[in-house]
């Protein structure tokens, strides 16, 4: 990596700070237009619930009474130190809400995209090898199938086949009181885990075919054959690499949408995460906390666009720096 | 005259090559008989979609319920075939509503560029920046339940693609010697735009439309699945799979989700189908 | 020595599977290289010179297949190769692909890999069929850009190929392809995406490289100037069939096919009025559905009732052939 490179990257990064930026605003104004006091959920539920409490005199003393701009930049402030207001309806801090829901729903999400890009990019590279092939045309097939098929449906058919008939998994949730033992929290990840990552992993699969068959007849491969290069290192060295690039793009914008699809899976499979939060917060009319998960996911979103731009970087010498 | 005879021939070509397809061709027979069965439903079944009957609970399928009836008697067939009206009208309306907004949106920013397109440009990137169910739910947290609502927010939420794909083309289109000779013979600018720009756009965009469909379809059922899409009174594919949230009905009473389950499914894999094989038949490289 | 055969083709017959139904693109090629010489083959695009290359190394696509004929390659020690009858991928395929017969394809611009430096590309070559350390191996890839006139050889051996011009990409493609100084080299259609000064110099090159290596070359092209330029002999190829075929002297003094004729017309000289420009009338029937007879009937002035029937090969002058029945009466007014 050299200097060049790395001044890509940090131009890369800070351009995200004006959509950073937008996304606050308009999450901001979103808390601003709410039903009732837009200003609860900043102040801690002890108070609220206290009889000697004055809300006047508190908005006043806490400065909630100031102009807009200056409570925008009051409440980035305390984003930025990691106060995130309150919910509506327990009270809680937010931040102690996501401490719990964010590790579960990464768990899932990660999980997800590594069975899904194995299985997605493999079966794929194996598709355009075979092209034509009944190999071929199976997998074709599996992967239409993976992407029409609604992850609640086939959420609760697996849980009818593993959980109820073979017996073999739990019904849901994700850890089971006092027994913390890598066993268990596999058997309780692995079914949401692989129902997350089945549209993804067809996704991929397509992709992948289409873009390995596409390189495959490109020249270069004609010059690789012609230096008298073993199949093996033909596909391996020069037709892998090139196809993975627009790959490795589709895969990182997908990532956020995995996050969205954690509302309907949590909700199959009870998991405690992130997406049953904004589901509850959603019914609840818990406002704050259904912001702040969008703003989180609306970061993740940026993460990734960021990330995808950093692989194709790594991958692609092509890439310019210049611009 | 001349113009209008070559692109018929040239639709005869890409419906002989969408025939060829038998996948696709299986899948619009499919596809066609959902929509038949939905549209007809009082013709198919006798049952009221609504009516309870405490004494018919839960009933496998049998001859006089097809498809058995559910936890308060009613008939899962014949809600079925009323809830693919909701379904598939939901599925095509957002689809189609935010294809006509994308389009002209993408029209306008594309052709007169400026300050419009700047401003629509960026209100697209933050539209993206939000995966789309998470956006969908919010926007339902705000507005409330309600089929009407659902369209509302699926044309919010559901324009970016054919905007950014319109506004592509007619960037890339703007620049050609025809349209270049069409503003030279002052043809008006809205003239150029619908006649001679937008067709050429239209290949890609009633592929969009196509798996779009599938897209909300499956969107509605999986919000209705959470209890936030179409209220729970009016039968839709979503609302009669809500039923398997209970542990008991999946084990005791699977045909209560395993109908509604592969309707969706066939549905949106039909549709999906279609999809591929328009995008092929539609591709001139191929 | 000089005129030994090194490369032989008979009767080559190249089919591809086009919707299951197979089109014949080379149908009965037969020609022979020399050792140490330049062969031309010349024709219009889709005439089967390329698919004919592409046979010898046995680079076809999936589809292609060589249904009839032979390829005999003489390896130094005079051991004979039937290059046909050999695997595709297999070893010994492979060990002549790249060391002994190699090639230089028509667009610089999509033949490299994007992704490598072009010091590893040139290497790759090398390090597959020599036992040599990558230092040697990236060391000898620079002397042969250093031959090639790339100016700053070792600096740019790390450079991705976007990073060069058309015509250097060239220049690192025929790097690859002389790597391991291989005793026959096919260059299709090496300058046709390049621009006419360029051109020269590429041209000027491989002329250098021929001469202080001592190369067999199979130069395709669609350009007659350019074959005049360097070939010994020529082969003038119609729809997938050798029509004349003898030394550039008596090809060039006396084309004897109306075909040939018409291409030498074609060709620009300095000076001349541009509308004179001769050109073949009509255009190349195509191969799904190959006219019965001569090929070139129906754009042909001296064509006849004979036409009917597929001519065969005459003998014009001793190492002379042309592929007409009116060869005579072409060769009169030509």
């Amino acid at each position: 990596m050299n200097k060049d490179s790395l001044k890509h990257i940090l131009k890369k990064f800070l351009s995200l700070i004006p959509m950073l930026i937008l996304i606050s605003i308009v999450i901001f104004g979103a808390l601003q237009l709410t039903p009732g006091n837009p200003l609860t959920y900043q102040i801690p539920p002890e108070l609220l619930s206290s009889s000697t409490f004055d809300l006047e005199a508190y908005e006043k003393a806490m400065g909630l009474d100031a102009p807009v701009y200056v409570q925008y930049f009051r409440w980035i402030w305390n984003i930025l130190r990691g106060e995130l207001g309150y919910s509506l309806v327990s009270g809680a801090p937010i931040v102690n809400m996501l401490r719990t829901r964010l590790p579960a729903t990464m768990e899932l999400a990660l999980c997800g995209i590594l069975i899904s890009s194995v299985f997605g990019i493999c079966l794929g590279i194996l598709a355009a090898i075979k092209q034509n092939t009944l190999l071929d045309y199976g997998c074709t097939a599996l992967s239409v199938l993976a992407i029409s098929i609604p992850e609640f449906f086939m959420g609760i058919i697996g849980i009818t086949i593993f959980s109820l008939k073979l017996g073999w998994l739990p019904t849901g949730g994700r850890l089971v009181y006092g027994d913390n033992s890598f066993g268990t929290r596999l058997a309780h990840l692995i079914l949401p885990a692989v129902v997350m990552g089945l549209a993804l992993t067809g996704a991929l699969m397509r992709h992948t075919r289409g873009s390995l068959l596409d390189v495959l007849t490109r020249d270069y491969i004609k010059t690789a054959r012609s230096k008298g290069l073993s199949e093996r290192k033909v596909y391996l060295k020069h037709a892998f690499r090139n196809a993975l690039i627009p790959v490795t793009v589709l895969l990182c914008f997908r990532i956020p949408g995995l996050v969205g699809g954690s509302v309907v899976i949590e909700s199959v499979f009870g998991w405690p995460g992130m997406g049953g939060m904004l589901l509850d917060a959603i019914s609840g009319k818990d406002y704050p906390v259904v912001m702040i998960t969008a703003m989180i996911i609306a970061f993740v979103t940026l993460i990734a666009s960021f990330l995808a731009d950093l692989f194709t970087m790594l991958l692609d010498p092509r890439v310019d720096i210049e611009r | 005259m001349k113009n209008k005879k070559s692109r018929n021939t040239q639709g005869m070509r890409q419906w002989k090559k969408f025939k060829r397809n038998k996948m696709a061709v299986i899948a619009l027979i499919v596809l066609g008989i959902l929509i038949f069965a939905s549209a007809f439903a009082p013709l198919l079944t006798s049952y009221d979609p609504e009516a309870i009957s405490l004494t018919e609970r839960t009933l496998a399928p049998s001859k006089t319920h097809l498809l058995g009836t559910d936890k308060v008697g009613r008939d899962v067939f014949t809600r079925l075939l009323y809830g693919g009206r909701i379904s598939i009208l939901i599925g095509l309306t957002g689809a189609l509503g935010g294809a006509i907004i994308g389009a002209a949106l993408g029209c306008l920013g594309g052709y007169f560029g400026g300050l419009l397109d700047r401003f629509l440009l960026r209100l697209s990137e933050l539209f993206t920046t939000f995966p789309q169910t998470i956006l969908v739910l919010i926007l339902v947290a705000f507005m409330g339940q309600g089929v009407w609502n659902l369209f509302i927010v699926f044309w919010c939420t559901g324009w970016m693609g054919t905007y950014r794909m319109t506004r592509a083309k007619i960037l890339s289109l703007r620049e050609e010697t025809y349209v270049l000779a069409c503003q030279a013979f002052g043809i008006s600018n809205r003239s150029i735009m619908f006649r001679h720009i937008l067709p050429n756009a239209a290949g890609p965009v009633i592929v969009n439309i196509t798996l779009s469909t599938a897209g909300y379809v499956l969107q509605e059922s999986a919000l209705s699945f959470l209890g936030l899409g179409v209220p729970s009174s009016t039968p839709t594919w979503g609302n009669i799979f809500n039923a398997a949230k209970a542990l008991d009905v999946v084990q005791a009473y699977p045909w209560l989700w395993l109908a509604p389950g592969i309707a969706i499914s066939l549905f949106v894999l039909s549709v999906n189908i279609i999809g591929d094989g328009l995008r092929d038949a539609l591709d001139p490289n191929q | 020595m000089k005129d030994d055969i090194i490369l032989q083709v008979e009767n080559l017959h190249t089919g591809f599977l086009v919707d299951n139904v197979p089109l014949e693109a080379v149908s009965g090629v037969s020609f022979s290289l020399k050792a140490g010489r330049v062969l031309g083959v010349v024709g219009e695009s889709g005439c089967g010179k390329s698919v004919t290359a592409h046979s010898i190394m046995q680079l076809l696509p999936k589809y292609g297949r060589i249904t009839e004929g032979s390829i005999t390659y003489t390896r130094a020690t005079g051991e004979k190769i039937e290059i046909q009858k050999l695997r595709r991928t297999g070893n010994q395929m492979r060990q002549i692909r790249g060391k002994e017969i190699s090639m230089i394809f028509q667009d610089p611009m999509s033949s490299l890999n994007p992704v490598y430096p072009i010091g590893d590309q040139i290497a790759e070559n090398i390090r597959e069929h020599e036992k040599v350390t990558k230092r040697e191996a990236l060391d000898r890839a620079r002397k042969l850009l250093e031959d090639l006139e790339i100016p700053s050889a070792a600096e740019r051996l790390g450079d991705y190929p976007h990073q060069f011009s058309g015509g250097m990409k060239q220049r690192v493609m025929i790097a690859i392809a002389m790597a391991c100084n291989p005793r026959i080299l096919i260059a299709d259609e090496p300058t046709t995406a390049l621009d006419v000064t360029i051109q020269a110099q590429i041209i000027a090159l491989m002329k250098k490289l021929q001469r202080e290596h001592g190369t067999s070359i199979m130069m395709i092209t669609h350009n007659m100037g350019l074959v005049a330029e360097m070939a010994d002999e020529i082969a003038v190829m119609y729809m997938g069939r050798i029509v004349e075929y003898g030394s550039i002297r008596q090809v060039m003094k006396s084309p004897a096919h109306p075909y040939t004729q018409g291409l030498l017309k074609a060709v620009p000289v300095l000076g001349m009025k541009k509308d004179r420009l001769y050109s073949i009338k009509g255009s190349t029937p195509s191969l799904v559905d190959r006219p019965a007879g001569c090929e070139f009937a129906s754009r042909c002035e001296y064509a006849t009732e004979a036409c009917r029937q597929v001519p065969r090969a005459v003998e014009v002058e001793p190492g002379h052939q042309v592929r007409c029945w009116n060869y005579k009466e072409a060769t009169d007014n030509g």
